[in-house]
């Protein structure tokens, strides 16, 4: 026992040494970054003194562009004149998860002048299947950081800038005014109506994709004149309830991987002119990654009482977006509060008081989250089941004893608050508790070695 | 034939879901039947709606019919034929 003990101190004592070391490596990376880019700043100001004779740096190519970008200087609508004007735009990316990734890094490689990358949050290890710049040594930096040293690596002659933030009404007129180009690959609703309204305020052009589960989607808003905004196409926001996220829904990377990448097409497109062929404005591109179908839909005109792009618009000025969709600009999840304090366990209760005695622990969580992991004594009741009232039939036997408590489970303890309601108001007489925290609580204050995702 | 002939002939028509929508309804896609192929955008998405589990989401559902976006109103007279598709498509937010 004793040495069992010694084993768990060491082991907490690396961890925490390597969690500090990981920061103090992370704020070094960062000063690196500054000074590079300090040093590259100065070193274009010299080249630039230099080159006044002759054309600037974004007015021809250089030996090493010619060799960087021949395989696209080649393409016949693409050429040297491609290459300049995309080395004179600057673009910029919302949200640097599974669309940002792929999207930065195919506008890098083929040779921006100047990207622009947003985001507030850390990489964590759940990122890591479809965020494919961030790598192990980054767990904990700041998104942009890892991004751009992820990118800089893949092409250094191209400027990137970081904006470790979350995009709001207050910052976003500023920060967006300094770009050709938006890419909106955030995960939210709320963010999604504040990049439209600020584009249509700043005649910005939109790249908008989105994906989740098996699903993409995306359209360019703000291009050419008949061309809808995400408003005319949704006045309303979704209710909050309807929307899931990826945490939620899970996504495979490959499905952001495609719609990521299809959205630098469409944003090299836009700087271009067409490409010689047509910007998907006025169109919505469907992807249905299990049936591997792609669909066109024909897109309506602007909505002549739109309430940002209409000619007399409601909204003239950026608005609270977190009370309009009353939903968080984050694809985190809000804490639901919704049960009587009565009728909640902390873990520790769970524990200690209840599992000795009769009780049925249900796992309201779905059956392919149940499989990855589970306490041992848990039935897999899915939420759905519970709702639409099949449990009543599948535990028929065991609701006959009244003594017998039921306690509700999730992941992190908004379902099974849910699942309780629901079966409180049948049988507003039992014991009926729902575990605060859920899975994630069993994992910090119970058992460590218990997954979590 | 008359035209008031062909408004009243049941049709069936063929509708895909997508993201939320085929959650909700726990289809890909349903062969759907209409009393009279005349109806009105509205009342489509009404019908729709009731049958498959639409209800929440039915205001910010984009539906398009044979791959073109469709304006919902009560004024928006459609004349659907046999075996036309309807796209069921809500909003995706994630990335």
């Amino acid at each position: 026992m004793a040495a069992e003990t010694k084993i768990d101190d060491e082991i907490e004592k690396l961890r925490q040494e390597i969690q500090e070391l990981r920061r103090n490596c992370a704020a070094k990376e960062k000063r690196l970054s500054e000074l590079e880019a300090q040093q590259q700043k100065q070193n274009e100001q010299a080249n630039a003194q230099q080159q006044q004779t002759s054309a600037s740096s974004d007015q021809m190519l250089n030996n090493d562009d010619i060799a960087r970008y021949s395989r696209q200087l080649i393409l016949p609508n693409f050429g040297v004149k491609g290459q300049l004007k995309l080395k004179q735009t600057a673009f910029l990316i919302v949200g640097m998860g599974g669309l940002g990734c792929p999207s930065s890094q195919y506008l890098l490689a083929a040779g921006c002048g100047r990207l622009g990358l947003v985001d507030y949050d850390e990489v964590e290890r759940s990122n890591f299947h479809r965020q494919t710049l961030h790598t192990e040594m980054s767990i904990g930096m700041a998104k942009v950081e890892s991004a751009k040293q992820a990118l800089q690596q893949i092409n250094p002659h191209c400027q990137i800038e970081c904006h470790r933030l979350l995009l709001n009404s207050e910052n976003a007129l500023e920060i967006l005014r300094q770009y050709d180009v938006v890419l909106d690959c955030t995960d939210n609703v709320a963010t999604r109506y504040l990049l439209n309204d600020a584009c249509v305020m700043l005649n910005k052009p939109l790249i908008s994709g989105s994906a989740l589960q098996m699903d993409g989607q995306l359209t360019v808003y703000n291009y050419g004149e008949n061309c809808p905004c995400y408003r005319c196409l949704y006045p309303v926001p979704p209710p909050p309830d309807t929307v899931t996220n990826c945490g939620d829904g899970g996504v495979l990377g490959a499905i952001t991987g495609v719609i990521g990448s299809l959205q630098a097409l469409e944003a090299i497109k836009v700087a271009l002119g067409g490409l010689g062929g047509e910007v998907l404005a006025g169109r919505l591109l469907i992807f249905d990654g299990g049936r591997c179908q792609f669909r066109n839909i024909r897109l309506r005109s602007k909505r002549a009482d739109c309430d940002v792009c209409s000619p007399k618009p409601m909204i003239t000025q950026l608005i609270d977006y977190e009370q309009f969709c009353g939903m968080h600009a984050s694809d985190k999840d809000m804490a639901l509060n919704i049960l009587p304090l009565e009728n909640r366990l902390t873990v520790e209760e769970y524990k200690n008081e209840v599992l000795q005695r009769k009780h049925i622990l249900m796992d309201v969580r779905q059956p392919a989250e149940f499989e990855i992991c589970r306490l041992p004594n848990s039935e897999n009741v899915p939420l759905k089941t519970i709702l639409n009232d099949s449990y009543l039939q599948r535990f028929e036997e065991e609701l006959k004893d009244e003594e017998r408590g039921i306690i509700l489970l999730c992941r992190r303890g908004n379902d099974s608050q849910l699942a309780a309601q629901h079966i409180l108001q049948r049988f507003p007489q039992r014991a009926v508790f729902d575990i605060k925290g859920g899975l994630h609580a069993w994992h910090f204050k119970i058992d460590n070695s218990f997954p979590i995702y | 034939m008359s035209c008031g002939d062909t408004e009243k002939k049941k049709i069936n028509i063929r509708i895909l879901f997508f993201a939320k929508s085929r959650e909700l309804a726990g289809l890909d896609e349903a062969s759907f039947g209409l009393e009279s192929s005349s109806i009105t955008s509205l009342d489509l998405l009404g019908k729709i709606s009731a049958a498959y589990n639409l209800e929440a989401i039915k205001t910010t559902i984009i539906l398009a019919i044979n791959q073109s976006y469709c304006n919902i109103s009560e004024e928006e007279q459609l004349h659907l034929k046999e075996g036309d598709e309807i796209a069921i498509i809500p909003p995706l937010s994630g990335g």
